[in-house]
């Protein structure tokens, strides 16, 4: 018996999203802006997990919170319960179970339920962590319980130490599962008995998979009276359409698309609803069969749904219930259209012997023998097809490519499935599914179904590493390109001595910047004077230090107006280019600065370049190890799935043999029923016989003789077959 | 009943679950049962089975985020690394379809989505449609959204966001957010503070 487990998932990340934010608004300190910061990224990095997970890529998913944690140390409660919730749902339960008890004790999740339940002022709309604590141990108890692990569900469910009322439906169902067939210690009847009050329209699922295994249970044990009137209530409930739960309105509420997933899941509890109802009805049916009230079964199927789940079962039940009471023509059709329909179950082969009883009694014993050999010959035919399929089974290398359907071969090619963008996709669901009709049969043992879904896993695991070792090697050639690169560089750094570079630069940047201040301090045109003025200026500087000395012996006063002239001119000369050649001084500074600038940062890429070779060590090694840790994984992928198919292949003989030995015990039954009916038809042409006038009696003692010469060689070789 | 069109193989997985447990009890009248100590053995095979299994994807879980980090580091160190992520909120005024990415007026990314993922990213996901290297400096991003707006007729937003890369990641959000007053959506930039 199987919840839904998608829309609980759904419901643990809607649950998780809201108490989230819970948890963000109640724990972010308003002050401080790097908490907050910190807050943020830590809700981003969640939401890119969530993008992972609602597109269906749960592994993508799972690896995300994995980086958040290592890359970005980012790993708060409910990532963690998110985390947790995705190792249930890919079926990692010891990673999910271990997650949980470290998250149940941890301190960090005890104060968030703490600040969640202060604040959530009783009202039930708050999402206390605690819910979703319960949420993921229920998800967790499920998928042990669908996986038979019993032992370890009642374990998970051990660690429950409260249940709020919605959840005590599920939790009690789940425990009944867990214990089945014993009864556990708060059991099903005490809450069937304590819903009894509850109005009939309110029922829900969980209270009528409860009851249906308390019907179960009162049936193996005989206790007849008390089975019947559950089943009855349960087979006359009509259930509630679902409401929209709390998260849905709150989580978009005006999407359409969260309309169009609500429609899906009305759709899927209206079959859920039929089933549970036509299940109760077979069984009803079933119970009064075993009581022998065969009139009570007939009428209880007479209108069972023609397109229930069902139906095989119900139609065998309404079939023989009518032999029974003797509504021969419906039974005799009936019996044949299961034959028909179901050639390869087992219902259909004992429909054969029913209907040629059915025969025999009430139509003539030829026809009942013709009818006989036609069940031996359907018998034999599918003894040989039985015979050839386990040849072709046993002699298959790889039994996953034994008549595989269509879309399981297209996933294990790696063609992808439209609208999953998995990339891991052993972590969705990989139901096996074949086109072989005998495999087909087998495959309705679960443990079976669950052998090959472990090996269609292994394959794409197996394929999903052979393209991790590609990568690794792809990022082996990658970083020794690298390498190259580096080295390189490094030579071009030992040619070109930066150093010496940024010297000269440096020497250049100082020249400048001290004719500039000058020039700027003293605003003189003649600090800019090229090497013809400087040597005018140092002409003039002479001519005035001789007219200084024979200013006493002669007249200078000719010579000093002469000099100013030509001094007044220069000066004149130099002011007037002063600022273009400040502009231009102040230019070629600021050139030699980004050159500068621009030296030091080649040299210190450079640097860091050459100190990074520590890094790239660091980078090889990690390849190497990556490279050794698939290699190792893909050996172990191999063996498992060696041993995998040695269990699948043994498990398919034993199913040989099974569906062989029933094969057998019906021919031979058949083989003895034809016996009976060649004793009965000789019998009956004795009498004839006798009845027969004189003159005609030496003639029919010839036709007799030889008829029963006929029949016993015909019973001497039957007894031979059942003797082999 | 009618008995001319019954068909077999309608069940959704619950009732197939539910069939097996009918199947219990009603088979129980023609076929003998395995042995108890048979199941049990069986059962035992079955745990050793899957916890093998769940050993073998925990690795594998572990070597995909080890390879992950390892060519994030190889490929796109932090010091020219830049991530460029997309966001919806709510997504009533706008449908995404498809995403056009420029970087310095050179397409760098492009992105059309399925059903499936604009509804992921209308549930809350954040995804990242570009990781790439780029030097230290100011860059230009331009991003060209194009989808159905609120009556679905087509409809594109754009926006042009100014950046600085320096010795650390940058990570850019562009968030699609429906403006009620106006009842269009607008184009948001928000670069990650790490």
């Amino acid at each position: 018996m199987r919840l839904n487990v998608a829309f609980m998932l759904n419901q643990i990340i809607k649950v998780t999203l809201l108490s989230g934010g819970l948890m963000f608004i109640t724990t972010m300190p308003t002050s401080a802006e790097t908490v907050k910061a910190a807050a943020q990224l830590e809700d981003k990095l969640y939401r890119k997990a969530l993008y992972f997970y609602f597109t269906g890529n749960y592994g993508e998913a799972l690896n995300q919170i994995n980086v958040n944690r290592q890359r970005f140390n980012r790993h708060s409660s409910r990532s963690r319960l998110f985390e947790a919730g995705l190792q249930v749902s890919v079926g990692l339960h010891h990673q999910a179970t271990q997650s949980l008890q470290a998250l149940q004790k941890s301190q960090e999740f005890t104060d968030e339920i703490n600040a969640v339940d202060h604040d959530s002022q009783g009202g039930k709309s708050s999402t206390s962590p605690t819910e979703l604590m319960l949420i993921a141990l229920l998800q967790l108890a499920e998928q042990q319980v669908e996986q038979g692990n019993n032992k370890t569900a009642r374990q998970t469910l051990s660690n429950i130490t409260n249940v709020p009322n919605e959840y005590k439906e599920q939790y009690q169902l789940l425990n009944q599962l867990a214990y089945w067939p014993n009864i556990p210690a708060q059991s099903a009847i005490e809450l069937a008995q304590s819903n009894n009050d509850e109005a009939m329209a309110g029922l829900s699922f969980s209270d009528a998979y409860i009851e249906l295994n308390q019907a179960l249970l009162y049936m193996e044990q005989g206790e007849f009276d008390q089975a019947k009137p559950l089943l009855t209530k349960i087979k006359n409930t009509r259930w509630l359409p679902p409401s929209k739960t709390f998260w849905q309105m709150l989580f978009n509420p005006t999407s359409d698309n969260q309309a169009d997933d609500l429609n899906e899941k009305v759709n899927d509890d209206k079959i859920q609803q039929q089933a549970v109802n036509d299940y109760a009805q077979l069984l009803l049916a079933q119970m009064y069969v075993k009581q022998e009230q065969y009139e009570a079964a007939y009428y209880e199927l007479k209108d069972f749904p023609q397109n229930s789940p069902y139906s095989e079962s119900a139609l065998f039940i309404f079939a023989f219930s009518a032999q029974k009471i003797k509504q021969y023509t419906m039974s005799r059709k009936l019996f044949y259209l299961i034959k028909e329909r179901f050639p390869y179950s087992n219902l259909g082969w004992q429909s054969s012997l029913l209907l040629s009883g059915q025969v025999v009694e009430q139509m003539s014993l030829s026809e009942g023998m013709t009818s006989y050999q036609n069940a031996e010959r359907g018998y034999q035919q599918k003894l040989t097809e039985l015979a050839h399929f386990q040849q072709l089974f046993a002699a298959s290398d790889n039994v996953l490519n034994f008549s595989p359907r269509k879309e399981i071969k297209d996933k294990l090619e790696g063609h992808s499935e439209v609208g999953v963008d998995a990339t891991m996709p052993f972590f969705i669901n990989n139901t096996y599914s074949t086109d072989s009709i005998w495999l087909q049969k087998a495959l309705l043992d679960n443990e079976l179904q669950a052998d090959f879904q472990v090996l269609v896993e292994l394959g794409l695991i197996k394929k999903h590493l052979r393209e991790q070792l590609q990568k690794n090697s792809w990022l082996k050639g990658t970083q020794a390109l690298n390498k190259k690169r580096k080295a390189k560089i490094a030579d071009v750094q030992q040619q070109t001595s930066f150093r010496s570079i940024i010297a000269q630069l440096t020497d250049k940047q100082k020249h400048f910047e001290k004719i500039v201040d000058e020039a700027q301090a003293k605003q003189q045109g003649f600090v800019f004077a090229n090497q013809a003025q400087e040597e005018w200026l140092e002409r003039i500087k002479v001519s005035k230090q001789v007219i200084t000395s024979i200013s006493g012996s002669r007249n200078v006063a000719e010579y000093k107006k002469r000099i100013k002239r030509v001094e007044g001119v220069l000066n004149w000369q130099l002011q007037q280019s002063f600022p273009e050649r400040l502009w231009q001084h102040k230019k070629q500074l600021k050139k030699i600065d980004q050159l500068l600038a621009h030296a030091e940062q080649q040299n210190n890429h450079f640097l860091a370049l050459t100190d990074s070779a520590s890094l790239l060590t660091g980078l090889s090694a990690r390849i190497e190890q990556s490279s050794a840790d698939i290699k190792i994984q893909l050996s172990k992928v191999t063996k498992l799935r060696v041993k995998t198919s040695k269990k699948i292949q043994n498990k398919v003989q034993l199913f040989v043999e099974n569906q062989q030995g029933i094969l057998e015990q019906h021919l031979l039954t058949a083989r003895h029923e034809m016996a009976a009916v060649l004793e009965r038809m000789a019998k009956l042409d004795k009498r004839i016989e006798r009845q027969l006038s004189p003159s005609t009696k030496k003639a029919r003692v010839e036709k007799v003789k030889f008829d029963d010469a006929s029949k016993a060689s015909f019973l001497s070789e039957s007894q031979q077959k059942e003797t082999l | 009943m009618n008995i001319n069109i019954f068909s077999s193989g309608v069940a959704s997985d619950v009732c197939k679950s539910l069939m097996a447990v009918a199947g219990i009890l009603l088979f129980s009248l023609v076929i003998s049962v395995k042995s108890v100590g048979a199941e049990l053995e069986s059962s035992t095979n079955n745990g050793t089975l899957a916890t093998e299994l769940e050993d073998i994807k925990k690795q594998v879980l572990k070597l995909n985020r080890e390879l992950f980090i390892l060519e994030e580091d190889l490929l796109f160190p932090a010091s020219t690394q830049v991530a460029v992520f997309v966001s919806v909120d709510v997504g009533r005024f706008f449908k995404i379809d498809s995403i056009e990415l420029k970087i310095n007026d050179k397409n760098v990314a492009g992105f059309l989505y399925t059903e499936r993922q604009r509804k992921a990213l209308e549930k809350g996901g954040i995804q990242q449609v570009y990781l790439g290297n780029l030097k230290e400096g100011k860059h230009q991003l331009t991003a060209i959204f194009t989808g159905l707006d609120g009556e679905g007729r087509s409809s594109q937003r754009a926006i042009t966001h100014l950046f600085e890369k320096e010795d650390d990641v940058v990570m850019i959000e562009l968030k699609v957010e429906d403006n009620e007053s106006s009842y269009r959506a607008n184009v948001r930039v928000e670069e990650w503070v790490l």
